[in-house]
């Protein structure tokens, strides 16, 4: 999804999550209505925005471990290998406070490897990431896609997606 | 029964036209009723044994603090419809409620404690009925505030009426405290169930007054309805051509 | 259910490691509330007699200031940093996880304040069963305190002028508990029973306990929607 800026990107990807209701309409994600049996689909959903949901007073894994808990259960292990698959081995026992901002993006979305959610709502998700962590993230991208998964992307940059299913949307102002 | 006649009047265009249409018999009602209160109760009520003629300010005091109560149950159910049902003129109507009763609940206050001197002595006293009130008071303006504080105002009416509800407690502990507790403030006169225990010729200007200040509400309340409304709806058509027609742009 | 409350465990665990983590936002409640008192004292005066009289009555609204100063904790820091969308999106019940939340709180904050607000009663000098009076309410009273002011927090979170707003919608609804808990005080000083007060408190705990966590849930969903 592209768009300039104030052209509501992140108002709709907060509707399709189901966190604001549209003003009129409805959104169905295989047929169920994303507002009204929410309760059915929340487990699906994993969400990324621009408050990233990262506390700042505890370490990534903790953090992991925490978001892993709201959904299903992922054990130790998972949440160390998804700390591994964005890079962030190394500092994931350092609190979040003491990262750098590409760190802790980084760290927001390894939450996407942790739970069973297949629909991904990020929200301008490639900011403050560096060359390499583009590159990550695309990857996870492809492959929730091959896994059958749908993400909705706000950003302003091109992405660069191999064998998958882009469809683009532009918001005007 | 068919209710989509019925739904139709509660949208706020037509509301609009409606209640525009009533202005002038409300407002003139409401004047009669003033005028016919005032009098009966300033002139033609005989003196009161006790209290001499300070008892009259009963006649001001009393339909407040009914008002201050009522518009404050309005004030909470309206919240809920908004909430529940979605219902947008709902929550246009809890948000004009809240500076009417604000302001109902202040006179009832000040008209109160301008009885309590010559009656008791005092100009305030902290019994159970008068903190309750002023926790009434409280409660509205702490309900203005927060919907002044939320720029959406959508978002700004749910959370009052979250708020509203909540206060809903309180109605309860106003309306009854003069017989839970020992107070100075003296019991209720006029009931629900039993004999009112104030002489008829003094009773009936009382509740002509009663009836006038419901009409003054729901005449003010319209006006701020319609406001709001114009407020909201400003990118529909209709308010388009009704402002274009008043020559404003 | 049993993921619903492991996601409960969770959040209350979570909340308490991030208290202990900042060990400061514990202590400062207690000094404030022993500045406040100290505030009473000064604009009291000299007069030991209408002190001891008025006491009782300053420690509970030191109390209650301390308690809605600190109400911040609850949900501003994981509004900022995103966590309560998390906790939206999250498939267990929402009620559930913010009653967790408040629960979290109490623990870290009441701890201390009934701690602290029972040594200043003894210091000030006030007799044995008023201090024992203070004690059972406080207990009964400060999880109402917190049940009620996560609704009002709920509601003005991230706001601006927030923390005047959300005194001024929590101290009306404060009310309630504040004329139980001295009436208690000030009945326990004439050697009155103070049963009425506590089943009063106990009542109104009981419907906090019943209605604030799903107020607050609700408040929280149209803040962020």
């Amino acid at each position: 999804m592209q768009g300039p800026n104030g052209s509501g990107k992140t108002s709709l990807i907060r509707i399709l999550c189901g966190l604001a209701r549209p003003a009129s309409g409805r959104v169905t994600w295989n047929d169920t209505d994303v507002h009204r049996d929410f309760v059915s689909i929340r487990d699906k959903i994993n969400y990324v925005g621009h408050r990233r949901g990262v506390c700042d007073e505890l370490t990534p894994l903790e953090n992991l471990l925490f978001a892993g808990d709201l959904h299903t259960r992922q054990t130790h292990n998972d949440c160390l290998a998804a700390l591994e698959k964005v890079g962030l081995g190394a500092l994931s026992n350092t609190v979040c406070r003491k990262l750098s901002a590409g760190q802790i993006q980084r760290a927001a979305l390894a939450r996407l490897l942790v739970t069973d959610a297949t629909l991904w709502c990020l929200d301008e998700p490639f900011t403050a990431l560096d060359t390499q962590g583009r590159a990550i993230i695309e990857s996870m991208l492809s492959d929730n896609a091959k896994n059958g998964g749908i993400s909705v992307v706000a950003t302003h940059q091109p992405l660069s997606l191999s064998g998958s299913n882009i469809k683009s949307l532009n918001l005007d102002g | 029964m068919n209710f989509v006649p019925f739904h139709k009047y509660g949208t706020p265009k037509y509301f609009y036209s409606w209640s525009l249409a009533l202005r002038p018999w409300l407002g003139g009602a409401c004047v009669l009723l003033f005028i016919a209160g005032l009098i009966g109760g300033l002139f033609l009520a005989p003196t009161d044994y006790q209290q001499g003629e300070s008892f009259r300010i009963i006649y001001v005091h009393v339909p407040a603090a009914w008002m201050s109560l009522f518009i404050y149950i309005v004030m909470a159910s309206a919240g809920a419809c908004g909430l529940i049902w979605h219902v947008k003129l709902a929550d246009i109507v809890a948000r004009a409620c809240a500076p009417l009763g604000a302001w109902f609940t202040f006179l009832a206050l000040f008209t109160g404690s301008l009885w309590g001197k010559p009656m008791w002595g005092t100009y305030w006293v902290w019994d159970a009925r008068l903190t309750s009130e002023l926790i009434l008071l409280f409660l509205y303006l702490g309900y203005i505030a927060l919907q002044g504080a939320i720029d959406d105002r959508r978002t700004a009416a749910r959370a009052g009426a979250i708020l509203a509800i909540v206060g809903t407690v309180n109605i309860p502990i106003v309306h009854y405290s003069v017989e839970w507790w020992n107070t100075l403030h003296q019991g209720p006169t006029v009931s629900k169930l039993d004999a009112p225990s104030m002489d008829t010729s003094m009773l009936i200007p009382l509740l002509i007054m009663a009836l006038a200040y419901n009409l003054y509400f729901v005449a003010v309340l319209f006006e701020r309805v319609r406001c709001e409304i114009l407020e909201f709806e400003r990118n529909t058509n209709w308010v388009k051509e009704l402002t274009r027609d008043k020559g404003v742009v | 259910m049993n993921d619903a409350l492991n996601a409960a465990r969770a959040v209350a665990l979570r909340d308490l490691k991030r208290h202990l983590r900042r060990r400061q936002d514990l202590v400062q409640p207690v000094v404030f509330f022993v500045i406040v008192v100290t505030l009473f004292a000064i604009a009291v005066g000299p007069d030991a007699a209408i002190f001891a009289k008025i006491a009782p009555a300053g420690v509970w609204v030191a109390v209650l200031l301390a308690t809605t100063i600190n109400l911040d904790a609850m949900f501003l820091s994981d509004y900022q940093d995103g966590t309560i969308e998390q906790l939206l999106l999250s498939p267990a019940p929402l009620p559930l996880l913010v009653a967790s939340k408040i629960f979290a709180h109490w623990c870290a904050t009441a701890g201390p304040q009934i701690a602290i607000s029972i040594v200043v009663a003894i210091v000030l000098g006030l007799e044995g069963p008023v201090v024992s009076a203070l004690a059972a309410t406080l207990i009964l009273g400060s999880p109402i305190l917190s049940l009620v002011g996560a609704i009002a927090s709920a509601l003005t979170v991230g706001l601006r002028g927030g923390a005047m707003l959300q005194a001024l919608i929590i101290l009306p609804l404060y009310m309630p508990t504040l004329i139980f808990g001295t009436a208690a005080m000030h009945n326990a000083a004439l050697d009155l029973p103070i049963s009425a007060e506590i089943y009063f408190l106990a009542g109104l705990g009981v419907m906090a306990v019943s209605l604030a966590p799903f107020a607050a849930a609700m408040a929280l969903r149209i803040r962020l929607s």
